[in-house]
């Protein structure tokens, strides 16, 4: 049987390279700032994602379901947290901003500040994940879905 | 001879009685008509004045978020400006930063900025939020270090003070972010 995959684990290597940063070769850094800052997001969202699901996968509607497996679980998991905790979709979106921008933006560099920064938000996010996902309900999975813009996505 | 005079002639009703009428005819659905323009008049002066003192109000509350902001984008103020309670709670947050960062001894343009503009994602299409950004220069992480404050603890403090300020629903429909 295969084991799955923890998405801490993300968490962990992002924090790993980070520590690792000085014995990297210079010309190397931005990369592995990229991907620290990168994995650290998906930290972050797949343990949201996941908890969800764990809770949640017996009771979900259908449609539901076919959105947390795909990509639009992204703006999901968004919406969710601003129905929980509208401080930590707030370091969600901080943190998804900084991912875009490791991931996409190749004409601006990345900083160290911006490597802690993005560290410290999915600390805060993957610290508070358990607790967040227990104030979510049926209702606010339902609300979620409701949003017309993650419906038009349908 | 009027043509008036040839009716009552051929309908045989005398003079008198016709001429009455005439007045009667002639003289009620006049009154009303005055009056009906007069409402009229008043309820479309009455529309203008209010519409006026709505777009004054709004053309306020825009220039103040203008002179709030030191980046603004023409996008996210056409946003506020259609969503009345975002727009009002933009205002008194935006305010309230500033009273914040002047309060850590941040000066304006020397050591921040502040930025109105909308977020767009780059992988989701329709994915989109009105963001107000604090962008700190130089001078301005070195000041907050010395307060013992990052990029991430003052966007805590900020957070914490949003949450305290506007509502709930506002704070999800805007993205505060300190860079």
């Amino acid at each position: 049987m295969q084991e799955s995959f923890s998405s801490l684990d993300f968490y962990r290597f992002a924090t790993f390279l980070a520590q690792q940063l000085s014995r990297i070769p210079s010309d190397l850094e931005q990369a592995a700032i990229r991907t620290s800052v990168s994995r650290a997001y998906y930290a972050s969202f797949l343990l949201i994602r996941d908890l969800v699901l764990l809770r949640y996968e017996r009771v979900l509607p259908q449609d539901l379901k076919r959105v947390i497996r795909t990509n639009k679980a992204h703006r999901f998991v968004a919406r969710v947290l601003e129905l929980t905790s509208p401080k930590h979709a707030q370091y969600f979106m901080n943190l998804r901003k900084l991912r875009n921008r490791a991931d996409y933006e190749t004409k601006e560099s990345l900083s160290r500040r911006d490597l802690v920064k993005a560290l410290k938000l999915a600390e805060a996010i993957v610290g508070d994940a358990n607790s967040i996902v227990d104030r979510i309900d049926l209702g606010i999975l339902s609300e979620a879905l409701q949003d017309p813009e993650n419906r038009a996505q349908l | 001879m009027s043509f008036s005079t040839l009716t009552y002639q051929y309908l045989e009703i005398p003079e008198t009685k016709y001429l009455e009428e005439e007045i009667i005819t002639r003289n009620i659905p006049a009154s009303y008509i005055v009056l009906h323009t007069i409402n009229r008049l008043a309820l479309q002066l009455m529309t203008a004045t209010i519409s006026l003192i709505l777009i004054t109000i709004y053309t306020t509350y825009i220039e103040y978020i203008r002179g709030l902001c030191d980046i603004c984008d023409v996008t996210a103020l056409a946003f506020l400006a259609s969503k009345p309670k975002i727009l009002t709670d933009s205002l008194k947050l935006l305010s309230t930063v500033h009273s914040y960062l002047g309060g850590l001894g941040l000066r304006r343009l020397e050591d921040y900025a502040l930025e109105l503009s909308m977020w767009a994602d780059v992988e989701i299409e329709g994915w989109y939020k009105p963001q107000i950004v604090v962008k700190l220069f130089e001078n301005g992480v070195r000041r907050i270090s010395e307060k013992g404050l990052d990029e991430f603890k003052l966007l805590e403090n900020i957070l914490r003070i949003a949450s305290e300020l506007i509502p709930r629903e506002t704070l999800t429909e805007i993205l505060i972010s300190v860079e």
